[in-house]
């Protein structure tokens, strides 16, 4: 009977243990335990690395895909709106590396340098806003017309409408959008240290380079568990910062 | 974002209004003028001039500029060509010469937007006309003479209005319109005296091709590329005055900010090793199509097979979306040294590179997440009202699924497949770093080796390829939609 | 009691289609306290009469005044916020609270927070909604009628003297529907609003309106009281459009009351039976109505029942069903003097005091007026 009660809980944890002892078996077999021990003061360097560029370019993503997403919405910027959704697609679909690598070749000529951190942040920047200008903008026009209509009606002004009820309401949206940005900003951190941008790349390229999967999973490791790490805290921002009249029922996390 | 037209009158409308403005009529329903009314070929005409246009404005263009040291733009020629010795003139070829005529196409193109709207392309005549003015006329002078040439001017001049009178009605323009025509045709006798055209006619067998035919492909290649790519983001009027409003910045913009040359590295990178690009971008499809076809197969009837079981759901769901979140390149390095052996054994990859194998095989495992993720949403969400019918009716499993849950399924199917796509050219360009190839090869040396062309170069292509593939797809997208199911965006 | 709302010429013409007029010189006045109804076919440019005394859509001629202040010269905003609004699909904010959609408006004019979670309190208890179990909840959790009602609600949170109410129960389903036009025309009973109402529905709006106000293609037809409009309709289109019922429709609106033959003879259930007989046939009665010495109602005696032996009138008589409240509607008063046996109904009041009686007669002499 009491092994009965268990069953849900089981079911819930067996992914993350099973995961977990894979992992934890790679890590032995290849010697990324010994690694990773060996170069402590490097591997929580690279981490910090890592963490740096996924925190700001998702903060500036966040931040400025949400204000194009909602200016396009305005009156007046239709206009603008479809220019700036095939613009932010064609950042999208040039694969990682070529933005990297055009980030490099062309920041040179503005003035700033081709390597480094900053053109790692641009790159990542730039890659990542599509989803997030195209989600807010969804999700703004989608807030049903007839609640925009008696919010008019009521007498609020349109800045009022705009933070209390149409971007409230587009949140759930809007936090899609920044899930998958995350997701791909930290999916395309590691081709920064191409550039000299730094992060964990730096292990699981020299991995490759030496043919030594210690390295490797020594760097892959922590890069997957970061994106794990980043996608349970938005989910859990999600369920905090969505008013509980709006949040989606049914879940599927990726 | 398209221009309303009324149906009667042809006229611009705006959006939601009951009765046209210009001709009273009730308006049921309205149509769109786009970009995709005109006929094809003026469209590609049109395109052709822009790109002409552009180039008339580079240093670069055409001519190799890989032996001169300093060179002109055509435009910049243009401008001093009174300066000019008579045998740098010579050494022009035609093309250099007939780029004057597409400067003013560009306004005339103006001009006949302004005065028929978006109805028609009337600029085919418009155009015709005026490389009247600027070409034949001076030849005509130049051939017979002053006076003759006036008279032969005028009687070609009239059959041409004649022939195409409603390119030239009066319109928006009214009468400064037909000051406009006067003044092209005053330009002819500029032109005239400028001498260029009896240099021009008159040296016609002295002119020389002497650039690489890799540049002209790639400078041919590279236009039916944009071209493509423009005719499918454009789709009113508004966005070609943007992408013209754009265009004109950009070369202001970078002629006076930026190194006029610099654009020329990549490009020569490109003419130069043309062939070099050619394979590698072979190789990157190839690598993205098999790990394609893989992934559907497997990945389709994985997503059905999921649908029915509830545990398995949730076992492959999770597993699909932990790959994700593995970094590609380290699944790269993982299986390359236990599939590198394997490679060896199997022809259909040789030749493309020891990474090939570990790449397709990584790739099909990523694109599986899109996939089956895809197709289980979808096939769940056919209406169980529908399944339900088709079960009534006697339908065997096998028969539901193919005559009904997969193609409602497939739009949202194909919406996966695009996506898993575009992951893979993107994935693919890192397998460079592992030796399968692909266009991520000219990235990679080209940053160890800091050499700034080839990264260039190799970010443009893959650009290229990614922003074409998805247009490709979503044709095929929506070609495959089923006729009841396609969706308004 | 002034006037509070003064509509004045207000024309409505679209840019674009200038040949139509989609209000053409709209003029009434209305009382405070008042429902005007706006009311007619599809098309007849009744939503866009309401939504420009808010200003959502602009006036093209004409004026309107509130409280004889010309609207255009208000500030919009200002304007809005004194007029409350509810729209046929109701438009609750679904990311709030039921009690932080209501606040809304009064949030916005800088009430503090007592203030507030009173005037909450005390609409959600107006509209029959307890407060303590709906204040917390969110609008997808409340089903149509109750949706409906917090919109109400929500309309009246900062007092204002005047609400625009767009097809408001135009989104309920028929049973609930009556339901609650029986509760709004409690509650105006007691807040006594001046309210525009906007509605396709002829029987609603003779049912809701203390005016009704009857377009067609954008110029008024009549505007006039349910009464009037049912007894004096203008020309022919009022009368197609109030139904060619339209005399039955005015049973709906009178109460049994006004036809009533008031103070019937009566007779106390402790007199004796003689008197009981010699009462029927000195009047020429079939029956005899019994009362207590309240004079309520106790049954009748006829004939029949009067041959049995017995004390008082009190032990014979029979009791009945044939009676209702004086405020019951005409047309139930008709139903209820056919199904009983009587012929005729009882009028009481509210202790079942006798008042008078009911005849067919009686409701003829009042329609045919």
């Amino acid at each position: 009977m009491q092994i009965r009660l268990f069953y849900p809980f089981i079911k819930k944890c067996a992914p993350f243990v099973v995961t977990a002892i894979i992992v934890l078996l790679l890590y032995k077999y290849y010697g990324a335990f010994k690694y990773t021990s060996d170069n402590l003061p490097e591997f929580f360097r690279l981490n910090y690395e890592h963490f740096f560029l996924v925190i700001v370019s998702m903060a500036a993503a966040g931040s400025v895909g949400v204000f194009l997403g909602i200016i396009m919405t305005r009156k007046g910027f239709e206009r603008f709106g479809s220019a700036i959704m095939a613009m932010v697609n064609v950042w999208q679909s040039i694969p990682s590396l070529g933005v990297i690598a055009l980030a490099y070749g062309f920041l040179p000529l503005i003035g700033f340098s081709g390597i480094g951190v900053v053109p790692a942040l641009i790159a990542l920047f730039f890659h990542a806003v599509a989803p997030i200008v195209r989600n807010t903008y969804a999700g703004v026009k989608d807030v049903s017309n007839d609640v925009i209509e008696s919010a008019t009606g009521m007498g609020m002004t349109p800045n009022q409408i705009l933070f209390k009820i149409e971007i409230p309401n587009a949140l759930p949206v809007i936090m899609g959008g920044i899930r998958t940005a995350t997701a791909i900003i930290v999916g395309s951190a590691p081709l920064a240290f191409l550039i000299g941008g730094g992060g964990l790349g730096f292990w699981i390229f020299t991995g490759i380079a030496l043919m030594d999967m210690g390295i490797l999973i020594a760097g892959a490791v922590p890069v997957a568990i970061i994106a794990m790490l980043f996608d349970t805290l938005l989910a859990k921002l999600e369920k905090i910062i969505v008013s509980k009249g709006i949040q989606v029922k049914e879940y599927q996390t990726a | 974002m398209e221009i309303a037209i009324c149906p009667h009158c042809k006229k611009e409308i705006p959006e939601d209004v009951k009765f046209c403005p210009h001709c009273s009529s009730a308006v049921t329903s309205v149509s769109y003028a786009t970009i995709f009314s005109w006929r094809w070929a003026d469209k590609i005409f049109l395109f052709t001039v822009i790109l002409i246009f552009i180039g008339f404005f580079q240093p670069w263009f055409p001519g190799s500029i890989l032996d001169q040291e300093d060179s002109l733009s055509a435009f910049q020629m243009l401008l001093n060509v009174n300066n000019l010795e008579i045998d740098f003139l010579e050494s022009y070829n035609i093309l250099r010469m007939a780029l004057i005529v597409p400067i003013f196409a560009m306004l005339i193109y103006l001009l006949a937007y302004l005065r028929t709207g978006m109805q028609k392309s009337e600029f085919l005549p418009i155009f015709l006309f005026i490389i009247a003015c600027i070409s034949i006329f001076p030849f005509f002078f130049s051939l017979v003479g002053i006076f003759f040439g006036i008279i032969l001017s005028v009687v070609f001049l009239g059959g041409i209005i004649f022939y195409f009178k409603s390119a030239f009605r009066k319109g928006r323009l009214g009468y400064a319109s037909y000051f406009l025509i006067l003044f092209f045709i005053c330009l002819s006798g500029f032109i005239y005296q400028l001498d260029l055209a009896q240099t021009f006619y008159l040296k016609l067998e002295e002119f020389n091709f002497s650039e690489t035919y890799g540049f002209w492909i790639t400078w041919f290649i590279f236009g039916i590329l944009i071209l493509v790519i423009v005719l499918n983001f454009m789709k009113t009027a508004e966005d070609f005055w943007l992408m013209l409003g754009g265009m004109a910045f950009s070369i202001v913009g970078y002629h006076t900010f930026i190194n006029p040359l610099f654009i020329s590295g990549p490009f020569a990178f490109f003419a130069d090793n043309f062939r070099m690009v050619g394979i590698q971008t072979a190789t990157h499809i190839k690598i993205v199509a098999i790990a394609l076809v893989i992934a559907i197969f497997t990945g389709v009837p994985l997503g059905i097979y999921i649908t029915r079981n509830k545990t398995a759901a949730d076992i492959v769901l999770y597993l699909a979306s932990i790959m994700i979140t593995i970094p590609s390149i380290a699944l790269f390095g993982f299986m390359m040294p236990i599939l590198s052996s394997i490679d060896r054994v199997l022809d259909a990859v040789n030749g493309i590179g020891i990474g090939a194998v570990p790449a397709v095989i990584a790739l099909a495992l990523y694109s599986q997440l899109p996939i089956i993720r895809n197709t289980y949403i979808a096939i769940r969400n056919v209406d169980p009202a529908t399944i339900e019918a088709g079960r009534g009716m006697g339908m065997t499993n096998f028969q539901l699924l193919i005559q009904l849950q997969l193609p409602l399924s497939a739009p949202v199917i194909m919406a996966g497949v695009r996506t898993a796509v575009i992951m893979s050219i993107a994935i693919a360009a890192i397998a460079a770093y592992i030796g399968a190839g692909g266009l991520g090869l000219f990235v990679s040396e080209g940053l160890q080796m800091a050499t700034n062309d080839s990264v260039i170069a190799g970010a443009i292509s893959m650009g290229l390829l990614a922003i074409l593939a998805d247009i490709f797809l979503g044709r095929v997208e929506n070609w495959i939609t089923p006729t009841g199911l396609k969706i308004k965006r | 009691m002034g006037i509070m709302l003064s509509l004045q010429e207000v024309t409505k013409i679209y840019p674009g289609a200038e040949h139509i007029k989609a209000v053409d010189s709209l003029s009434f006045d209305l009382e405070e306290g008042e429902i005007c109804t706006l009311v007619g076919p599809s098309g007849c440019g009744k939503t866009t009469a309401m939504k420009m005394i808010n200003r959502l859509i602009p006036i093209t001629s004409g004026k309107i005044l509130i409280d004889d202040q010309n609207i255009n010269r208000m500030d919009t905003i200002e304007l809005r916020r004194s007029i409350g609004y509810v729209i046929q699909n109701i438009g609750l904010f679904p990311n709030m609270t039921i009690a932080e959609n209501i606040a809304t408006i009064p949030k916005l004019k800088g009430w503090d927070h007592d203030r507030i979670a009173e005037k909450v309190e005390s609409l959600l208890e107006i509209v029959n909604l307890p407060a303590e179990e709906f204040m917390g909840r969110y609008p997808r959790e409340l089903s149509g009628g109750q949706q409906q009602r917090i919109g109400v609600a929500r309309g009246m949170a900062a007092d204002p003297p005047i609400m625009l109410m767009d097809e408001p129960f135009g989104a309920i389903d028929p049973i609930n529907r009556e339901h609650l036009q029986d509760e709004f025309l409690k509650i105006q009973a007691k807040v006594k609003k001046t309210i525009v109402f906007v509605t396709h529905d002829i029987d609603e709006a003779i049912k809701m309106g203390d005016k009704i106000c009857l377009l067609k293609d954008g110029k008024l037809v009549q505007f006039a009281s349910p009464e009037e409009l049912l007894t004096e309709p203008a020309n022919g289109f009022v009368r197609d459009f109030v139904g060619g019922d339209r005399t039955l429709k005015r049973l709906n609106l009178l109460t049994i009351k006004t036809a009533m033959n008031p103070d019937p003879p009566v007779i106390m259930q402790n007199e004796l039976p003689e008197k009981a007989k010699s009462m029927l046939s000195e009047l020429k009665l079939d029956h005899l109505i019994v009362v207590d010495n309240e004079k309520r109602l106790i049954g009748y005696v006829d004939q029949e029942a009067l041959t049995k032996k017995a004390d008082e009138v009190g032990d014979i008589a029979q009791s009945t069903e044939a009676f209702l409240p004086a405020s019951s509607s005409l047309k139930d008063g008709l139903s209820e003097i056919f199904t009983y046996e009587l012929g005729y109904l009882i009028v009481v009041d509210e202790d079942k005091k006798v008042l008078g009686t009911l005849r067919e007669e009686g409701i003829k002499n009042i329609l045919r007026r």
